[in-house]
């Protein structure tokens, strides 16, 4: 599938769970770019999973509008919507010992119809995505016998299967100790590099100044600010957005945030 | 001599006026001298003193009609009879013939709380059981004497009229009806001297419920009524063949009823269904029909009226009998079965022919079929 | 194996090796039995007597045919809702489908006359009640995922279900109706007959179709929500007609048989254990050791001694046996 032009648009939307529910999202206006990578930012609780979500489609936005390459998200078919957004969830736990392999094919399930099985093509597929993300030696493993770091990295090979060309991330790094954040953080460069757009969050900014070409910072429910890294990394936002004093210094060309 | 004349007359009226009252009547027949204490060790191994003669005795538990039947044996058994357990309404068909005013007894609804019996005012109670019941636990704990009655078997049966007759204060009834009953089990004793195993029929009694449609059948127990009665009638069970998974009822496929292949077979309907349709659609049954019992005409259904003949109540006696008639026409060829249903429940529970041929005689399908 | 040549390989092993298994028991069982002889019928019966042979092709050929059917229906329905319930500990008791068909059962024996045809509709109806009840009671509870939800909503439906049974138990008359509570309670073939069959097939067959063409599907009903969501776009109607087909297939068997326990729970671990947790395999592989694990134990219930031995017995007592076994040898992994 080919991926020009996904760019998505976010007029003022707005969001609430229940008629009466409060109003979690706020008027959120902003740009996420294609073919880039899109950091979240935001303490917990400011609805960082909840956008996510109204990306996916999962929940319904009650005001305003999300666009994906000028056409509402509304409009797309939900086949078309499974095939052009994918979503690596902040953990998966099944209880069943599915092989890492059988869980990545499960990506293909887009691109199939109903009753069909997957075929040659779609295992040639999970293959290629298991040995872009380097842990094709894994794949006849069992899902529960992963470390954390190994299965994020699946999580994100079932993403790859499904050719989506946006990546929806829930806080991809957060249960992850060094090693693995610094790997996670490298295939979702390049995951860009290969074309996608990667939108993912995270409360720690500092994921965000190794990789992210865009900024979205949110506070209850608000965006604050919706710029190039470069322009949303001040001290000044990011101080607005977690409420603590930081500090924001330049290490080896890319920002670099110091809490006190 | 004038005087020896006068009483002459005078035991000549005595006599005829004893023989216009009929003794069935409530000012009846003197009992014998009451022989204190009254004592008796019931079913479950528990003796039981009485200092008096109980004067209101309530049946509850399972299947109460059998311990009623038992008491209806006597002539005091319906004086005293003050209430009962109402278990299904089929119970109160048949002493309503025999007593006219049962229904002026204490019905209790099923399955009643110690309070509801104690309420009645009871001075015994007769639970039909061979372990402890719950209720009757609690009604011995309120000071109200429980008595079981286990009636599993003609052996039983016989000791607990016995019992019966001491709860009652007339023994000498109870040995009437032992005599009556022994008299009859003495003549099939006799009929089936001197056979041996092998000139046995084999015999099969089953039960019949629709829930195995004609692909399973049930067996009765190895003591129960149904298995003694077959015996004693001069036949070979073949359910007793081979080991028995339970002591209840069990379940028969057609398989091992074909392997038997035995010589007789009686059913035993379940009382909710029709009885003249059931042995017709055994006989139209394509499997059934193969059968040697079916082919030889001796798939016959087990005979009863209000009440089967083959519970270990007052009438499995007939049962057996006819069992008898049916198993060894030739050796028994001498009994008289209708004969026999008068002589039974004239003696035992007082009916006139009459209301034997009202009531009993149409249900009573002699010829088993 | 992952590559798409191993799996076919596999693919076609399994089948073989399914239809020779099916085939072994199915025609094992058939000579099986105690007529004329116990335990062994030689082949020369079908010839023999006529007997004989009314006795193989009307007695057991449907009863063997309902057994494996009895353990497929049950074997791929626990599968099902193992996965969709992500609860390996899951199987048809509860969504209240089993205890509907209990009260029903007992209903019918109790009040409505028990007749066979009578316990069968009242069996099969009140299982679907159960589960009709479970899921608009799901609705209405607002605590938890919509998996708790069904499962709260599962076992308040199965407690009344108990309850009422229980109540018709005491009701019912110890000498006559009460041994048959029991004996429906602890399930039987016995009874089985042709037109059994025949009203049982409609339903059973195009419903078990339905979980096995649904099979990969089932993998992706298993995830989390927001994965599921974003792999499919109509989870949910899939969910709704995989659970529809195994309680349909459920009630139509168990009204016929009465309550066969632990298969629905067992056979799909066992089956796990050979083949992994893959559903495209589990569910046809849960399919054929289900059908053999029940046409077995029936063989022993009708074999074995004069009486019949109650099947749910035997299914609990072989089943729980197999399963202690299997858990304790941890090296049988035989990967696909």
């Amino acid at each position: 599938m080919t991926t020009d032009g996904y760019t998505i648009e976010l007029r003022e939307v707005s969001f609430g769970y229940g008629p009466d529910g409060p109003v979690v999202l706020k008027k959120l206006s902003g740009r996420i770019p294609e073919k880039a990578i899109t950091a979240l930012l935001g303490p917990n609780g400011s609805g960082k999973t909840t956008l996510l979500h109204l990306l996916l489609g999962l929940l319904a936005h009650k005001e305003g509008g999300i666009l994906v390459s000028g056409k509402a998200l509304g409009d797309y078919s939900p086949r078309d919507m499974k095939r052009l957004i994918g979503l690596v969830p902040q953990e998966e736990s099944i209880p069943f010992d599915l092989s890492v392999f059988e869980y990545v094919l499960l990506g293909r399930a887009p691109h199939l119809r109903l009753l069909a099985l997957p075929k040659e093509e779609d295992f040639r597929i999970a293959l290629d995505a298991l040995e872009t993300i380097g842990i094709a030696a894994i794949r006849d493993r069992s899902l529960p016998s992963l470390s954390g770091g190994e299965r994020q990295l699946v999580m994100i090979a079932r993403v790859l299967t499904q050719e989506s060309a946006i990546l929806l991330l829930d806080e991809p790094t957060s249960h992850l100790d060094l090693a693995n954040r610094r790997r996670v953080l490298q295939i979702m460069q390049l995951l860009r590099d290969m074309g996608k757009t990667v939108v993912f969050s995270t409360h720690d900014p500092n994921a965000a100044a190794g990789i992210a070409d865009h900024v979205l910072m949110l506070r209850d429910g608000r965006i604050l600010v919706a710029a190039p890294i470069r322009e949303a990394f001040t001290t000044k936002n990011l101080s607005d957005t977690y409420g603590v004093e930081v500090e924001v210094i330049e290490m080896r060309n890319r920002p670099m945030v110091l809490p006190f | 001599m004038r005087q020896p004349c006068r009483v002459l007359c005078g035991s000549l009226v005595f006599f005829v006026l004893l023989v216009w009252l009929d003794p069935w009547e409530p000012l009846a027949w003197p009992a014998d001298p009451l022989p204190f204490p009254i004592e008796v060790v019931d079913a479950t191994g528990k003796k039981i003193s009485l200092s008096r003669l109980p004067e209101r005795i309530i049946v509850v538990g399972q299947g109460p009609f059998m311990p009623m039947h038992l008491l209806y044996l006597f002539p005091q058994g319906k004086d005293r009879l003050a209430g009962y357990e109402e278990k299904f309404k089929v119970a109160n068909d048949f002493l309503p013939l025999v007593d006219s005013r049962f229904s002026a007894k204490a019905a209790l609804a099923t399955n009643p709380g110690p309070e509801h019996v104690a309420a009645l005012h009871p001075d015994l109670i007769i639970i039909k059981g061979s372990i402890p019941s719950p209720l009757g636990s609690s009604l011995s704990r309120l000071g109200i004497p429980v008595v079981y009655l286990g009636m599993e078997n003609p052996d039983q049966f016989l000791r607990e009229v016995r019992q019966v007759g001491i709860l009652l204060g007339n023994r000498t009834r109870a040995d009437e009806i032992v005599q009556f009953y022994q008299t009859r089990l003495d003549l099939l004793a006799k009929g089936l001297s001197g056979i041996s195993k092998e000139q046995r029929p084999r015999v099969l009694v089953m039960g019949y419920n629709e829930r195995g449609g004609k692909s399973a059948v049930q067996v009765p127990g190895r003591s129960w009524t149904q298995t003694i009665q077959t015996v004693m009638a001069g036949g070979n069970p073949v359910w007793l063949d081979s080991s028995q998974a339970s002591e209840g009822w069990t379940v028969i496929n057609f398989e091992q009823v074909a392997s038997w292949d035995p010589d007789k077979i009686f059913i035993i309907p379940s009382f909710t269904l029709d009885r003249r349709e059931v042995l017709k659609s055994f006989k139209a049954d394509p499997q059934w029909r193969m059968l040697k019992a079916a082919r030889s005409n001796e798939m016959l259904l087990f005979p009863s009226d209000i009440f089967g003949w083959d519970s270990p109540e007052p009438r499995w006696i007939l049962g057996m009998m006819w069992l008898a008639t049916k198993i060894f026409p030739e050796r028994f060829s001498h009994i008289d079965m209708k004969e026999e249903v008068y002589l039974f429940f004239g003696g035992m529970f007082g009916m006139e022919r009459a209301v034997v041929d009202a009531a009993i005689m149409p249900l009573v399908m002699l010829e088993g079929r | 194996m992952s590559t798409y040549r191993g799996r076919v390989q596999s693919v076609r092993g399994m089948f073989l090796w399914g239809t020779l298994i099916a085939i072994v028991c199915l025609a094992g069982s058939f000579f099986l039995g105690r007529y004329p002889e116990p335990y062994i019928t030689p082949i020369t019966a079908l010839w023999d007597n006529e007997m004989a042979r009314s006795v193989l092709l009307h007695l057991r050929l449907p009863r063997i045919l309902a057994a494996f059917l009895l353990g497929m229906t049950l074997s791929a329905a626990g599968a099902v809702f193992q996965m969709i319930f992500r609860n390996p500990l899951v199987e048809a008791g509860l969504l209240g489908v089993s205890q509907g068909a209990a009260f029903g059962a007992s209903l019918a024996i109790v009040a409505l006359g028990g007749r066979t045809a009578t316990i069968q509709i009242c069996a099969a109806l009140f299982a679907f009640v159960g589960l009709g009840g479970s899921a608009f009671l799901a609705r209405r509870i607002r605590l938890g995922d919509w998996v708790l939800r069904l499962i709260l909503a599962g076992i308040a439906v199965s407690a009344l279900y108990t309850a009422g049974a229980g109540f018709l138990k005491y009701l019912a008359d110890p000498l006559r109706q009460l041994p048959d509570i029991t004996f429906w309670l602890l399930g039987g073939l016995w009874g089985i007959t042709w037109p059994d069959i025949a009203q049982i097939v409609p339903v059973v067959v195009p419903c078990l179709a339905i979980l096995h063409l649904m099979r990969w599907r089932l993998n992706l009903l298993a995830m989390e929500d927001e994965t599921s969501f974003s792999l499919t776009s109509s989870a949910g109607r899939e969910r709704f007609v995989m659970l529809l087909a195994a309680v349909a297939a459920t009630a139509a068997v168990v009204s016929k048989a009465g309550q066969i326990g632990w298969v629905g729970l067992i056979v799909p671990h066992m089956a796990r254990r050979v083949v992994g947790s893959d559903a495209q395999w589990t569910v046809p592989v849960s399919m054929l050791f289900g059908g053999c694990f029940v046409l077995l134990c029936d063989d022993l219930a009708r074999t074995l001694l004069t009486g019949e031995i109650p099947l749910g017995i035997l299914t609990s007592f072989v089943g729980a046996a197999l399963f202690l076994i299997l858990l304790m040898r941890r090296e049988i992994k035989v990967r696909a």
